[in-house]
């Protein structure tokens, strides 16, 4: 990257900031950019360049001091929450938040696992990449069943947001004409394997509700022109996106949209800058600049915009605003509904069940499938589940046992080598991915006495499940069970999250909805443009702003609002009204 | 760039044969000082012995951790877990990587091991005949001969670390199975013969 991007001090009053550099902050910058605003986009981390800083990807594990593991007393001291995510290890860490130095709270009995970044690309560099569109059925949920207050936008509003994004992220997948899940501009899906399309006839046909569809991600499985043009390559599915992939196969920031915002001479990024806060002036009623710490050297700075972009992940910006205090603004900048931090949502993982498969000895797959297949929601769509609201998707593969299923087996020596090499039975799994309810208590809060390291006041999270989620996990459960009995497994195992401590809430990396859009300012934080009610300039795209939770994977939705937004922003820019 | 950019913990990878850094450590320790070169030549000769400098076993917990990671995994037409030094890799492994209520676990089932090894056979575990070590892995994992359910779930744990010390290492990941780094695409449709052996990254 060219070294004029980088910058420390300035005086400059550029035409917007965009805080944070992930999924969301990519997307504005690119945006902002190209619509000719010099954005500045500031990120707390570190810098992290494409393919130069992606020092795992490819090391043989043999290669690696502990084959992928950490040193035992390093990983609770700093690693002990970041630990917790299926895609940390010795060759990822580097893209995890030091726990250590960025503490939160939480209340005894409600533990919280907040997963985070802390480098340039944030989290799009671990992201699982499931990209889903929402429909009208989420669009309408809370107004249909009175949980949460209206979404002030529709599908329609959001349509071409959603074509748009995905023509450039590249989306992979089937058209599949599922009310409940709009197809995408699609790449072509990856393939099933022959377990599964096995399966998948008998779910079809046994459950004329279910349809079994392969996972829709933001991988290039055939780059078109454009793609290419960003130095982008075919997927090779080796499956370790989170160590970062020189191929540009899966959309990140470094990827995708930096190329792009770069290409336009428009962007300055400053790293290593802690926003501490938004400053606000109360003569115009504009946030005009932030009030940033320098991470390495302690020094507070101030950048200035005309437009400022809150990307910096749902409850990074909520921390942000809560910390933006201002005579007119006593509870947090742009919280004069008093709502900020309230709402707070994740997805409901972890029940389902897994069963064996008979037969199919002879078939085998080859390559690391980065996505899976998956069972759109069918539940509360034509009748209303007498149990619980809102519904649930389910994904899972057939695979083929490996080496690491045998230790829990019996048998030693040559046989049992013989056995491993020959590869195990399959093994077909499901498991939920459900939606949760808006509530007021699940809420972050700033604590009263304790700080971080760099005087920063650190969230307290107080967040838990109620008896809607431990129902509809019963329900995953057992659906999940039934379809495997259905299609003839053995063994079949079912798994049930039956309280806070099965599996924090958080760990499904869905957090949301702390600063939600609605049509009232006395209900929410945000107007239908992503706009705050309160401050014409000041705008939220992250997933801070999810009026409801939906059961789809959130990430697509993100970047459409965020495009969405940014077209909306600077129109008015233009037209002098921000 | 003008920036600093430090990784806050540059990943470690290992360039150097172990077996050479242990010569080293020895050499250093000996007041010697050797040439690269004749460092080469010693680990080359002594090839297949078990590691002088050890982190978390006495060298006899480390010779009998390797005779059962190869009871384990035996040498057939390619490498068992003690040619490619299993033992010495979870010598390092439990040192760092685990806790210490699972560093107990693992010596007090070796310990039980070697009682059970006693009552038996009247003779330590290492002592014991091929025939024996296979009489005592097979009582373990039917709680048989005083062997309890705690023994046997250390024995699942102690087989967890075998496999997974054997198939991550170069050897296990690439000439017992089949070792794909950049597959160029996924196949749902291939036939078990084609490649006629289990992935070693799934």
């Amino acid at each position: 990257m060219e070294k004029s991007v980088y910058i420390k001090k300035s005086a400059q009053i550029f035409d917007a900031i965009v805080v944070g550099s992930g999924i969301t902050g990519g997307w504005a910058a690119k945006e902002l950019t190209e619509k000719g605003l010099k954005t500045l986009m500031v990120e707390r981390g570190r810098p992290v360049e494409h393919r130069a800083d992606y020092v795992g990807e490819g090391v043989q594990t043999w290669k690696l001091p502990f084959r992928n593991a950490m040193n035992h007393q390093l990983v609770e001291d700093q690693y002990s929450i970041q630990r917790q995510c299926y895609a940390f290890g010795d060759s990822s860490k580097q893209f995890f938040m030091n726990d250590r130095d960025y503490p939160y709270s939480t209340p005894e009995g409600k533990p919280f696992s907040w997963i985070r970044g802390n480098q340039l690309g944030g989290k799009s560099l671990l992201w699982a990449r499931q990209s889903y569109r929402l429909s009208d059925y989420d669009f309408n949920a809370n107004l249909a069943d009175g949980h949460g207050i209206d979404w002030p936008i529709r599908y329609k509003d959001l349509e071409q947001w959603y074509s748009y994004v995905e023509r450039h992220a590249g989306i992979s997948g089937s058209k599949e004409n599922i009310p409940v899940l709009p197809d995408s501009e699609f790449l072509p899906p990856f393939e099933f394997n022959t377990v599964e399309l096995a399966l998948k006839k008998k779910i079809e046909a046994k459950f004329p509700d279910r349809k079994m569809i392969m996972g829709r991600c933001a991988h290039l499985t055939q780059p078109a022109q454009h793609h290419i043009e960003q130095g982008r390559l075919q997927c090779q599915a080796r499956n370790e996106c989170h160590k970062g992939c020189s191929f540009g196969a899966n959309f990140t920031t470094q990827s995708s949209t930096l190329p792009s915002a770069l290409k336009t001479g428009n962007l300055s990024i400053a790293t290593d800058a802690i926003v501490h806060s938004v400053i606000y002036d109360p003569k115009t009623n504009r946030a005009k600049g932030l009030r940033i710490i320098d991470s390495e050297t302690m020094e507070t700075r101030e950048y200035f915009a005309k437009i400022i972009f809150l990307c910096a992940s749902t409850l990074g910006t909520t921390q942000i605003m809560l910390n933006s205090i201002s005579e007119r603004f006593p509870n947090g900048i742009a919280n004069s509904s008093g709502v900020l931090g309230h709402y707070l949502m994740d997805h409901l993982y972890g029940s389902g069940a897994s069963g064996r498969i008979e037969g199919f000895e002879d078939e085998y797959y080859s390559g690391r499938r980065p996505t899976a297949p998956y069972i759109p929601n069918f539940r509360n769509v034509k009748e209303k589940h007498p149990d619980f609201f809102r519904g649930y998707s389910l994904s899972g593969s057939a695979s083929r046992e490996n080496w690491s299923s045998f230790a829990n087996k019996d048998g030693f020596g040559a046989d049992f080598k013989k056995q491993i090499q020959n590869a195990g039975s399959w093994y077909f799994s499901l498991g939920g991915s459900g939606e949760m309810l808006p509530r007021y208590d699940n809420q972050v809060s700033l604590h009263p006495t304790l700080k971080d390291k760099w005087g920063m006041p650190q969230l307290h999270i107080e967040a838990s499940f109620t008896e809607n989620d431990y129902k509809m996990n019963e329900d995953i459960a057992n659906t999940a069970a039934e379809i495997l009995e259905a299609v003839g497994a053995k063994d079949i195992v079912k798994r049930v999250i039956r309280k806070n401590e099965d599996r924090p809430f958080g760990l499904s990396i869905h957090e949301m909805g702390t600063a939600r859009m609605g049509r009232d300012p006395k209900t929410s934080v945000l107007n239908g443009n992503n706009q705050t009610h309160d401050i014409p300039n000041l705008f939220v795209t992250d997933g801070a702003c999810m009026t409801s939770n939906a059961w789809q994977n959130p990430s697509l939705t993100y970047m459409a609002l965020t495009t969405r937004a940014c077209d909306f922003a600077v129109k008015q820019l233009k037209l002098g009204k921000l | 760039m003008p920036h600093n950019n430090k990784l806050a913990e540059p990943m470690r990878v290992e360039t150097e044969n172990p077996r050479r850094t242990a010569l080293k450590q020895m050499a250093l320790l000996c007041g010697l000082s050797l040439s690269a070169q004749s460092l080469d030549v010693l680990a080359a000769t002594v090839k297949g012995t078990m590691p002088h400098v050890t982190k978390f076993f006495t060298p006899e917990q480390l010779q009998m951790t390797g005779e059962i990671t190869d009871l384990i995994i035996p040498t057939t037409d390619t490498p068992g877990a003690l040619a490619v030094n299993v033992h010495g890799f979870l010598d390092k492994y439990l040192a760092e990587c685990v806790s210490k209520e699972q560093q107990q676990q693992f010596l007090n089932g070796l310990k039980k091991m070697n009682t059970v090894a006693e009552d038996k056979f009247h003779k330590t575990f290492l002592a014991c005949t091929h025939k024996q070590h296979i009489q005592l892995l097979t009582a373990i994992e039917k709680t048989d001969l005083g062997f309890t359910a705690d023994d046997k779930s250390f024995f699942t744990f102690f087989k967890s670390l075998t496999l997974f010390g054997y198939y991550t290492s170069e050897v296990g990941a690439s000439q017992e199975l089949a070792y794909l780094a950049v597959p160029g695409g996924y196949q749902g449709k291939f036939p078990f013969a084609k490649v006629g052996k289990a992935w070693a990254l799934n």
